[in-house]
């Protein structure tokens, strides 16, 4: 099953003469359940085609449905709500809240839909990326890995139909670079979720389902 | 709705200085507006509880004309009872005055010895002896706190009360019995009139009081000629069968109709005198007083407003990154103006609410006691004044100012797009 067709998306920076493509006549789709990594060289519109896919920027042209909604047509209050439900971000600088403790950082996707955290689920997730013992840590007392790993909790928590990772491990080392992505790929896979990845090591690519190159904003492989 | 507290106050914990500058900022504003429009109130209560201790301003004193031929001018009992059948007053106290030598051992004086009914007796403050009786051949006179102070020695000069400075109880005339000599005539007969009781000090300073009615017989029966003392003559040279007062006191039911009546009884043909013009311009000064303090005291708030809007945009300067984080998330616009405009109104509130407490505090020590002393007024004189509205005003427009000043970076960070926040 598709979980996100994109049918001819462009997206376009500035006008006239500062005009920049960011993705130029995409068209692509993500099945349920895989884990797909986007690789190519920087600027090549690997974040512009996740942002669209997750609904934080709009394109110029072209259709994004995501879990069988038209999400080009949707308002900025729509948007939100599709944003808070459907999709899990995993930024490279992990955005986690700096005034909100792991666990306040992790239940907030959830908050913000107005609904009360499943107790059981929230300990599984940060039981499954390690972070029981620092659930009451501020996000600046952790060390980096441990920072994403709470941020990668906070893209689970909601039970997301998409996950979105802007290349998760690039403000890492190798070392905790590797396990980040193992808890990541362990947990997607455990809680049946479907993964879009960013990453510019072919190593992380080729161990994905399947792998998508973007070249000047367009696919080339 | 929770987090968003929960947010807040983490929030403007994590910046506690600046969160507290900001509060400060507002505790100043509020104490200068608190404190400049309790003074204006304070002294506004206070001249006018001076005005109505000299005679409530529901309180009209006619005078009629008492000489000559011109009884439509005059005020009789006939013109009384017309006066209190309009609706708008309450009752007409006539008061009889007659023009008397008065001899107190060798002390004299001129006085005008008034007579009033029992009811108006009843309402004056005695401060020794007691009231006039209602019946009795002899009038018992009521005398004022001052008359004394112009009962003169014949051969000295001196007054009465300058001799006996340091007797108080000489100052005491209950008991005691006055020579009363009715009218202009040099040669008219002395009588013995008791003195029932003193006045406390107030309105009816300078005045002689009895009882009107006891008075009315008592001055029929000492008069031999037929003629009797202070009452106009017609044609023929006798007293009208009517008596003529000099002045009444009209009582109006409420201070709204006080200029409608006094109209009236000027168009018949009477003086009036009453304290509402002079209590209507005093209160004209004071609210000038009031909008010049409270200006001075808004622009001390306004400052501070400005103030909450300058924390308010760094802090969303500052935490536009955490906007884009939230917005990525998926929370609402609306969520999102709602915590902005939460922290502002916040930082009004906490701010207001310390400002008025402090307000009373500075009122009570610094102007109702320092200032007081230091300007010789009478010790516990409230001249600053904060009323329960004014607490209460004065919070809610801390809270409403706050977030006013709030709102456009609220508001700017509601409409921030989520990724140009998170990029930032």
């Amino acid at each position: 099953m598709d979980i996100v067709t994109m049918e001819n998306v462009t997206k376009v920076y500035g006008e006239n003469e500062t005009r920049v493509w960011g993705i130029h006549n995409v068209s692509m789709t993500v099945q349920q359940g895989e884990i797909l990594a986007i690789v190519g060289a920087s600027g090549s519109g690997k974040s512009t085609l996740l942002h669209i896919m997750g609904g934080v920027d709009t394109p110029t042209s072209g259709k994004v449905v995501v879990d069988g909604k038209d999400i080009t047509q949707l308002n900025d209050e729509q948007m939100s709500v599709f944003r808070r439900r459907k999709i899990g971000f995993v930024f490279q600088a992990y955005h986690l809240i700096p005034v909100l403790s792991v666990e306040e950082n992790i239940t907030m996707p959830i908050l913000l839909d107005h609904r009360k955290p499943e107790k059981e689920y929230i300990e599984h997730i940060m039981e499954l990326l390690g972070l029981k013992d620092r659930r009451k840590h501020l996000p600046n007392q952790l060390s980096g890995g441990q920072q994403q790993r709470a941020a990668i909790a906070r893209a689970l928590a909601n039970r997301p139909s998409l996950i979105l990772a802007d290349e998760p491990t690039g403000a890492l080392d190798s070392k905790n670079g590797n396990e980040v992505i193992t808890l990541l790929q362990n947990s997607v896979k455990q809680l049946n979720q479907t993964l879009v990845l960013i990453t510019h090591n072919l190593d992380l690519a080729r161990e994905a389902d399947r792998m998508v190159k973007l070249a000047d904003g367009e696919i080339v492989e | 709705m929770k987090w968003i507290w929960h947010m807040c106050f983490t929030n403007m914990k994590q910046r506690g200085i600046r969160t507290g500058l900001t509060i400060l900022g507002v505790v100043i504003g509020v104490i200068s507006i608190v404190s400049l429009l309790a003074i204006g109130i304070g002294v506004k209560r206070q001249l006018l509880s001076q005005v109505s201790s000299e005679g409530s301003i529901t309180e009209i004193i006619i005078s009629g004309v008492s000489e000559g031929k011109r009884k439509d001018k005059m005020i009789t009992d006939r013109r009384i009872s017309e006066i209190e059948e309009w609706e708008t007053v309450e009752t007409v106290y006539p008061r009889l005055e007659v023009f008397s030598t008065i001899n107190y051992g060798s002390f004299v004086s001129w006085a005008y010895i008034t007579g009033v009914s029992e009811e108006y007796l009843e309402q004056m403050k005695i401060a020794k002896g007691k009231p006039p009786a209602a019946d009795g051949y002899k009038p018992e006179l009521l005398i004022g706190n001052h008359v004394m102070d112009q009962l003169f020695n014949e051969r000295t000069g001196m007054s009465y009360t300058e001799i006996n400075k340091d007797n108080k109880e000489k100052l005491n005339l209950s008991g005691e019995n006055m020579q009363v000599k009715f009218g202009m005539e040099e040669n008219a007969q002395d009588y013995r009139l008791p003195v029932c009781g003193m006045l406390k000090s107030g309105y009816h300073d300078y005045n002689i009081w009895c009882n009107m009615d006891v008075l009315k017989k008592y001055l029929k029966k000492i008069t031999d000629n037929g003629k009797i003392p202070d009452q106009p003559t017609d044609e023929n040279d006798e007293n009208y069968s009517e008596w003529v007062y000099q002045s009444a006191i009209v009582k109006v039911k409420d201070v709204d109709s006080v200029d409608k009546t006094i109209k009236k009884l000027q168009d018949m043909g009477f003086q009036t005198e009453n304290n509402k013009a002079y209590v209507d311009s005093m209160q004209q000064w004071t609210k000038m007083i009031q909008v010049l303090l409270g200006g001075i005291g808004m622009i001390a708030l306004i400052v501070s407003v400005i103030g909450i809007g300058n924390t308010m945009t760094t802090s969303v300067y500052d935490r536009i990154n955490e906007i884009g984080i939230l917005k990525v998330l998926g929370c609402d616009p609306d969520e999102l103006l709602y915590l902005f405009l939460l922290e502002s109104g916040i930082l009004g509130g906490l701010g207001g609410l310390i400002g008025i407490v402090f307000s009373y505090g500075i009122t009570q020590i610094f102007i109702n006691k320092l200032a007081v002393k230091w300007i010789h007024l009478p010790k516990g004189t409230e001249l600053a004044v904060i009323p329960f509205w004014l607490a209460i005003a004065a919070f809610l427009f801390a809270v409403l100012l706050g977030v006013a000043a709030g709102f456009f970076p609220a508001k700017w960070a509601a409409k921030l797009k989520p990724i140009d926040a998170v990029e930032k």
